[in-house]
């Protein structure tokens, strides 16, 4: 188990250093603790099986990041239709509004906007590795971007400051 | 958006049994289940599979005629004791042509050909998805020594007629016999689908798997109806610049596959097709 390194780490400190990240990929994505468990494991496996060569920690957390959404995605696409926050009993729990948190703002926008905004936000990436984490152009994700921001900014009726 | 709050979402913490059960899958995956156990209703049909296939073959291999005694004239009768291994047998065939197989099962036709755009699996396969390289194919690794026309006329295997059968082999053992090789089942020779794609960066091709399925010439799909299971994964053979070349060899994941015209396609998790062709079994 320790033979294999990935970045200079071995498996079981990849596990430790990255479960948040990529616990809270899942999380955000599907909105379910079950499902959520289900995908973090199943990263966790491709990154055992897959042994990628990483040039650099950051290099192995956005792989994980991007197996983690591909992973939901994938899952996603396999469970059609997928229960609504309000219907499933295994959901996170809602963060209330009065807290000025967020999250509950982001679990109402689509998936694609909250990808974006929550490596944009949470994780502080930038717009090109954002763009190389979910394959898509940089114009994209910028795009992605502005128009999350714009309904963020009508769910939760604040300013945009920036 | 400064003013917005992020730190709950980034401050998620994962419940530790969740890591707990990543940090043992080294070990869960460190011995892999062969195939034939992943699951039991599919091992007890790949074993009872075999054992048929094993059975018929045996069967075959000791009631299989002599190859002297097969008639060339469709009118003959099969007799053991009539013709002997001096006796010469002339083809009766007329349209028989040295070095021409008569049994087109016999051809081992590995080659894709683009032409051949199947429309048996319409709905897997988009109009506008095209896979961007053509398919490359090899031929089986093992040539059959046989599978080339069978006789000449000046070819005189040990123990038969010169200018017998066109479709039979020669007496010599055959490397694909199907006594000895008992997981070739109704394959005579591994089948190896081949195909290549391009990819846009390498984060495609370390994160996503690819698989590979085969429909048989009545839209049959082949194997396992879950297309993303063990028994549809395909290899990666090798990468250059923005190409991918990728296999699947369905013996060795223990599809067994009867003698026909199949045509397989390469996609990957999301069901996007990456390259497709055609294989014929024989």
């Amino acid at each position: 188990m320790g033979d294999i390194q990935y970045a200079g780490l071995s498996f079981e400190q990849v596990v430790q250093k990255y479960k948040n990240t990529v616990g809270s990929v899942c999380v955000m994505r599907l909105n379910s603790h079950s499902d959520a468990d289900d995908c973090f494991q199943n990263t966790f496996i491709r990154l055992f099986k897959k042994s990628p060569r990483f040039e650099s920690e950051e290099h192995l957390k956005a792989w994980l990041i991007h197996v983690a959404i591909n992973e939901c995605k994938r899952f996603q696409r396999k469970n059609r239709p997928y229960i609504s926050i309000e219907n499933s009993n295994d959901a996170i729990v809602s963060f209330p509004q009065e807290k000025c948190d967020m999250s509950w703002a982001l679990f109402e926008l689509d998936t694609k906007y909250r990808d974006v905004i929550y490596l944009y936000y949470c994780e502080k990436y930038k717009v090109n590795e954002i763009a190389l984490i979910l394959n898509k152009s940089p114009n994209t994700v910028k795009t992605l971007l502005k128009r999350g921001r714009e309904k963020l900014k009508i769910l939760y009726g604040g300013v945009d400051s920036e | 958006m400064n003013d917005f709050n992020f730190d709950r979402m980034k401050s998620f913490n994962t419940p530790t049994e969740w890591a707990e059960k990543a940090r043992e899958i080294p070990e869960k995956y460190k011995n892999p289940t062969p195939f034939l156990f992943f699951h039991v209703s599919r091992s007890f049909a790949a074993v009872a599979s075999l054992v048929l296939v094993c059975s018929l073959s045996v069967l075959f291999f000791i009631f299989k005629p002599d190859d002297n005694i097969l008639p060339v004239n469709p009118d003959a009768t099969l007799s053991y004791e009539t013709v002997s291994k001096t006796e010469s047998v002339e083809p009766m065939d007329p349209t028989y042509e040295t070095g021409k197989p008569q049994n087109p099962d016999e051809y081992v036709n590995i080659e894709p050909t683009e032409s051949q755009q199947s429309t048996e699996n319409p709905t897997t396969v988009s109009p506008t998805q095209k896979p961007t390289n053509s398919t490359e194919y090899t031929e089986p690794t093992q040539k059959p020594t046989d599978s080339a026309p069978t006789t000449e006329p000046t070819q005189k295997p040990t123990d038969s007629k010169p200018t017998s059968k066109p479709t039979e082999k020669p007496t010599q053992k055959p490397t694909n016999d199907p006594s000895q090789n008992p997981t070739a089942g109704t394959t005579s020779n591994p089948v190896i689908c081949k195909g290549s794609y391009s990819f846009n960066n390498s984060w495609e091709v370390n994160s996503v798997d690819v698989f590979c399925k085969l429909y048989d010439s009545s839209g049959n799909l082949m194997g396992d109806k879950d297309l993303y299971s063990y028994q549809h994964e395909a290899s990666i053979d090798s990468m250059s610049i923005s190409m991918v070349y990728v296999s699947y060899e369905p013996t060795s994941k223990g599809l067994l596959l009867p003698k026909g015209q199949y045509s397989f396609y390469f996609y990957d998790y999301f069901g996007k097709i990456l390259s497709h062709g055609y294989v014929t079994v024989s």
